[in-house]
């Protein structure tokens, strides 16, 4: 199948770019991204999905890496009835080229690891700063309700793990060790009776307290670790993190003073990851976190910032 | 005093052992007391705390080796 690579920079396909069409590799044919944020969708949306995927595509859909769907095979003409056809039914069109993609999240908001209620969190991220703002590059959110990063948060721009921290009431504690039998990394030990916790193996997953029977280990706090500048493409950086326990509240406004920071600063088709290393990621943690207490502040190290710096 | 019902799930992987400890509750009366021997990891690590969070209620707790035993007094 023969393409004309200027096809994709004509303003015909710019403007189709901004507003979710996927220019494929079919002559005059394009795919329609749906804006489906933390991949859900109720059934009925679902079957309005099908139908218009049937009335202007080749009644097929595509699951995004991205947990959202496409319709393939839209002929360009055809593409505003499918616009309609769809604004009809309550459906949207995504972000795709210089602009904010759908939040994803796993399911931590039902998953018996979860720390925090994650669809709740996504959605209000997606709701206060997807918008049709042009940025520098693309721009992706993920959440994941735990450190098991279902959702690979640290391979997004911006990407939340909640987090708990146990605290133990020695009184209440029964020395059964179900605790130390469900930590994942052996942080977890059990020592003259009681458990004992390794701060640098720790990572805040929360499993003790949920596993303890006699609830002897309780969350001292609960909050959102931040990470910035992830990207998963020809070249790769997992995100830095930069901000720990992080309210709700933070986390939201985190989204929206990083997303500014990165227009203000970030050169055209640059990756927040790539502005991050070019004027260093303590510029990005100073944006982000601003106003937030310097306790949530992660000590930013030279070895941390190497590992930040990436591979092919 | 009722008899306490006993399940060994040791030999099960999960979702199995979930599904045989739902079975086994099924059997006991309200009030009653199911023991149930698992191993230690996972099993010991999750089927305590869902029933806990169902609102039954752990009445002792003991480990022989590489098993624990666990009784729980079913909700009212």
């Amino acid at each position: 199948m023969a393409i004309d690579p200027r096809d994709f920079y004509t303003p015909k396909v710019l403007d189709a770019q901004l507003t979710g069409m996927i220019k494929t590799r079919e002559p005059n044919t394009y795919s329609a991204r749906l804006r489906i944020p933390m991949g859900i969708l109720t059934a009925d949306a679902l079957e309005d999905v099908a139908a218009v995927a049937r009335a202007h595509g080749r009644g097929e859909v595509y699951l995004t890496a991205r947990m959202g769907i496409e319709i393939p095979g839209v002929q360009t003409e055809d593409f505003p009835a499918l616009r309609e056809d769809l604004a009809a039914r309550g459906v949207a069109l995504a972000g795709c080229g210089p602009r904010m993609r759908s939040t994803t999240a796993c399911k931590g908001t039902v998953c018996p690891h979860g720390n925090l209620d994650v669809f709740e969190l996504a959605w209000r991220i997606d709701q206060a700063h997807n918008d049709a703002a042009v940025l520098p590059h693309k721009f992706k959110v993920g959440v994941a309700g735990c450190a098991s990063s279902c959702s690979k948060p640290q391979t997004n721009d911006v990407g939340f793990v909640g987090v708990s921290e146990p605290e133990l009431d020695p009184g209440a504690c029964v020395n059964c060790g179900i605790c130390a039998e469900a930590c994942h990394l052996a942080a977890l030990r059990m020592e003259q009776g009681l458990p004992a916790i390794d701060p640098d193996l720790c990572v805040s997953c929360g499993d003790c307290t949920k596993a303890c029977p006699v609830q002897a280990l309780a969350p001292r706090r609960t909050g959102l670790d931040l990470y910035a500048g992830g990207r998963w493409g020809r070249e790769k950086q997992v995100g830095m993190r930069l901000g720990a326990f992080l309210s709700e509240d933070e986390a939201v406004g985190a989204v929206g003073r990083i997303k500014a920071w990165y227009v203000a600063e970030g050169r055209t088709k640059e990756r927040l990851g790539q502005t991050m290393l070019r004027l260093g990621p303590r510029a990005c943690q100073e944006a982000a976190l601003e106003g937030v207490p310097r306790g949530k502040w992660v000590e930013l190290t030279a070895e941390a910032e190497e590992r930040f710096r990436g591979f092919r | 005093m009722t008899q306490a019902f006993e399940l060994d799930i040791t030999g099960d992987v999960c979702p199995m052992t979930l599904v045989r400890v739902r079975m086994a509750l099924d059997k006991v009366a309200p009030g009653g007391v199911l023991r149930i021997k698992m191993a230690a990891g996972e099993p010991v690590a999750s089927i305590p705390r869902t029933l806990r969070d169902e609102g039954h209620e752990l009445v002792s707790l003991e480990r022989s080796g590489e098993h624990f035993e666990a009784s729980f007094r079913k909700k009212p």
